[in-house]
């Protein structure tokens, strides 16, 4: 822990106890003391048994086409000599930064254009597995790109002395790396299980969307919570076999084809792999877009949306930066703490980092409102400050786990030797740590600009008098059918997300090989 | 690294310093509303410029159901940041009169509103209504066999072709508790057995009933007068009805307006509550794309808005409506939502 003194790393992690755990300990607290009747909430009715059994089946469904679509996508753009590599690399990541919702209206609007409304095959668990296994899938895809970098070349090599090239695939390269697909899976079922707005859209009845009926149609609050906390115990269960299967494994690597690994050659097969990930692309964001892009019609359209919208827009640029700066600087150290201190730490950081996850967002709007709305804390209710540490709550998990990745990857030796060379932290912070961690910090910035740019549960409860985001607007112009407008602020939208990450693949290109010369990734 | 130190703690600092001046500002008012923001935002900016005070808004949006910002204020009653809720229908203003969230306020504007559409305390007042109408696909039903009543639509030949919104939420709940009180339990609950056995189609909200029945996918569907009105205006093939006219009655739902218990500005609330119940707001309402039905008699309005008084409205005291949310709301959840 030479980098950062520990001073730092506790001030960091108490901010991060006040700001995420603060208002859930405290909405827990009183729903235990208001409520009467605890097992009736419990109790195993056929409604229940219903909810389960959706929830079961959406996390399921997901799962299985995030597999389907990220282990093949993953394995095709690592080990094979597949056509455009670049491109599809960066194409698979981006539907990570696409808010499912915005799929989700895509794939609604494709099937009212094509006579198919209401199908009852995609208004169910099915649709909305495909709809959030199209979502998460860059998720699996991730991380079977690390495993498959992990996997040792020389036991490959060995195998396909005497195998087939295809044998060496299916009995040694993908068994290796499935603990990581494993994990991906793991990661993909949590994320499909709390998410409420494609299940709400697609009117399937999960644990979301209960919670989701007894906070705004019963305003039982109570009752909501305690609905909540079956999926915080499953969150918390997985995280315990995630760890467990991902024990001393790096969860991100950000080299997409490691030149000393056995690669593939496809052959004929070069067309149809780079269908397939076609195929992938133009089904989780070609579509969707080009749908939303029709939809809009002409680019009077796009004139009059930002015109009416642009004060929502520069508040979503304005909330979404400070709050993605705020998130890093916070995430820093504790991602560092996660890939250095000891297991206790490391298992607590990794716990409370999780149970975010599993929270419904109306839930933690409520739990920010009885928190931060008192008059000692009026500075921060009454500004934007509330909307920064609502979406540090909500997604700084991300950003200590990919900036612990990237440190976890830099050898102990450095820091040993820095340690020897200089005496002052600071000094050794900014000329050894920051430079080989900054492409973690980097991606996690944009995952975070990213992500808050497209929240909604939270920032609609919390939100200042007086102000508005681009996803509100969205919401409330769908209301009174101005599709037009709905299409071209939700181009704007994926576009405004789509800004940084172009910017950052785009530097990332150029001084590529400074970079690696220089080990930073 | 110190020098980096302190102008991070001096920026720091001035931000800080900086964000009262953003919180607060001295003659306002905070207003939270679950109108849509089209049909509110002009009548806000009107009274900013007759008045000079300055509105802050928070607006609900489709996505919270139009019930984000009452939960908001249930959250918020220890420590209130609303002046006024202006609320787009009648029966959460009830629950938050009975959680104690509402002061009492009579405006003087609000003597001429039918004794039915206003709470004898103050604690809500009620205008400019919308009706819950049965919008209909004119390719597909002709006049001879339109619906004249909800309850025909229990019959065989509309199996599958009904749209109704979820029945937790917004105007169709109120509609649905309004239906356990006018008709009893026991007969309600026959009635939506009957509507569920015909297969009605659940949709997520009074908008999607509109379009699905303006795309032909269904016939009918039950929505409010605004957003049937979207369509028509659009000249698109579709018509409503104001159904049992000689029955049961019309459901009016009327717009609520709300002094917030311990508000931070009262006396620009109540200024704010005044203008909003003005004959002149009545009269935007009515001649805006919402087309709400002013509940007053000489209020101008377009042809289109039906008078009040031609209307056979639904006898209703929406107190006990209110109230019987939470029963009518189990049950459809069982009978609907599984």
């Amino acid at each position: 822990m030479s980098f950062i003194p520990k001073p730092i790393i506790i001030l960091c992690a108490i901010l991060f106890i006040i700001i995420v755990l603060g208002p859930l300990l405290l909405i827990l607290a009183e729903t235990f003391t208001s409520m009467d009747n605890l097992a009736q909430v419990f109790l195993l009715n056929s409604r229940q048994i219903s909810l389960f059994k959706n929830s079961m089946l959406v996390g399921v469904s997901t799962v299985c086409f995030a597999l389907l679509l990220g282990v093949g996508y993953g394995f095709l753009i690592s080990r094979t000599d597949i056509p455009l590599q670049k491109f599809f690399i960066f194409s698979g990541l981006i539907p990570l930064f696409m808010p499912a919702h915005i799929t989700a209206i895509g794939w609604i609007k494709l099937l009212n254009i094509c006579g198919f409304a209401g199908n009852i095959f995609f208004y169910s668990w099915i649709g909305v597995g495909f709809v959030l296994g199209l979502a998460y899938f860059p998720f699996i895809m991730l991380l079977t790109l690390t495993g498959l970098n992990s996997v040792d070349s020389k036991l490959e090599e060995a195998a396909a002395l005497i195998h087939s090239k295809r044998h060496v695939i299916r009995k040694i390269t993908l068994p290796l790396a499935s603990a990581y697909i494993a994990s991906g899976a793991i990661l993909v079922f949590v994320f499909s299980l709390s998410n409420y707005a494609v299940p709400d859209m697609l009117r399937v009845n999960t644990y979301p969307v209960e919670i989701f009926v007894q906070f705004s149609a019963f305003y039982d609050t109570a009752k909501a919570v305690i609905l909540a906390l079956p999926l915080v115990a499953v969150c918390l269960l997985l995280v315990f076999v995630q760890r467990y299967l991902m024990a001393n494994k790096s969860y991100i690597s950000l080299k997409a084809r490691n030149k000393q690994k056995m690669l593939f050659k496809l052959g004929k097969g070069k067309i149809a792999a780079g269908l397939f990930c076609a195929l992938v692309f133009s089904l989780s964001m070609g579509l969707p877009m080009l749908i939303l892009i029709i939809g809009a019609g002409n680019l009077a359209t796009y004139a009059i949306a930002f015109k009416t919208a642009w004060p929502q827009i520069r508040n979503s640029l304005l909330f979404s930066f400070v709050s993605a700066t705020f998130i890093c600087l916070i995430s820093f150290p504790l991602g560092y703490a996660l890939a250095r201190a000891g297991k206790k730490t490391r298992l607590f950081i990794d716990l409370c980092s999780m149970i975010p996850f599993a929270i419904p967002s109306a839930i933690f709007g409520v739990a920010m409102i009885r928190f931060w709305n008192r008059p000692s804390t009026t500075i921060i209710y009454h500004t934007f400050l509330v909307l920064v540490f609502g979406y540090t709550a909500r997604f700084s998990a991300f950003a200590i786990r990919a900036i612990s990745a990237n440190i976890s990857q830099i050898h102990r030796n450095l820091e040993e030797s820095a340690e020897l060379a200089c005496q002052s932290w600071s000094k050794r912070l900014r000329f050894i740590l920051l430079p080989l961690a900054w492409p973690g910090i980097l991606a996690s910035w944009v995952l975070c600009f990213a992500l808050c740019m497209g929240e909604l549960g939270v920032t609609l409860l919390v939100i200042p008098a007086g102000e508005a985001t681009l996803p509100i607007r969205i919401y409330t112009l769908m209301h009174y059918g101005a599709h037009k407008l709905v299409c071209g602020l939700s181009v704007i939208l994926v576009l405004i997300i789509m800004l940084p990450i172009l910017i950052v693949y785009l530097l990332y290109n150029k001084y590529k090989h400074k970079l690696l010369s220089n080990g930073a990734i | 690294m110190k020098k980096l130190l302190i102008l991070l703690f001096g920026c720091a600092y001035l931000f800080i310093s900086c964000l009262p001046l953003y919180a607060q500002s001295k003659k306002q008012v905070v207003l939270y509303t679950a109108l849509d923001q089209i049909f509110s935002e002009p009548i806000i900016q009107d009274f900013e410029q007759e008045t000079g005070i300055k509105v802050k808004v928070v607006y609900d949006t489709e996505a919270a159901k139009t019930t984000g910002l009452v939960n908001r204020l249930i959250a918020e009653k220890d420590n209130p940041n609303a002046d006024v809720f202006w609320n787009n229908e009648i029966a959460r203003s009830i629950l938050l009169k009975d959680k104690g969230i509402l002061a009492s306020y009579i405006s003087a504007q609000a003597k001429d509103i039918p004794s039915q559409f206003k709470d004898n305390q103050g604690f809500w007042t009620g205008f400019a209504a919308r009706a819950r109408v049965l919008i209909y696909n004119k390719d597909l039903v002709k006049d001879p066999e339109l619906p004249r009543s909800i309850f025909d639509l229990t019959a065989p030949k509309w199996s599958k072709k009904v749209a109704l919104a979820n029945p937790l939420f917004g105007t169709t709940a109120t509609h649905c508790a309004a239906l356990f009180v006018a008709l009893g339990d026991e007969k309600a609950k026959a009635y939506f057995q009957a509507l569920a056995d015909n297969q009605i189609v659940m949709v997520s909200g009074n908008s999607e009933s509109r379009d699905r029945v303006v795309d032909g996918e269904l016939a009918v569907g039950f929505t409010d007068t605004d957003d049937a009105w979207v369509a028509i205006s659009e000249g698109k093939n579709v018509n409503m009805i104001y159904p049992d006219n000689r029955g049961l009655g019309t459901l009016l739902i009327p717009n609520t307006v709300c002094l917030i218990k311990n508000a931070p500005h009262p006396e620009q609330a109540k200024q704010l509550i005044d203008y909003i119940l003005s004959r002149k707001v009545e009269e935007k309402l009515a001649f805006s794309s919402s087309m709400q039905i002013p509940l007053r008699k000489e209020v101008k309005k377009p042809d289109y808005v039906p008078d009040y008084d031609a209307l056979s409205v639904m006898d209703i005291d929406f107190e006990t409506v209110a109230h019987k949310l939470n029963q009518s709301g189990e049950f459809l959840t069982g009978l609907f939502l599984r």
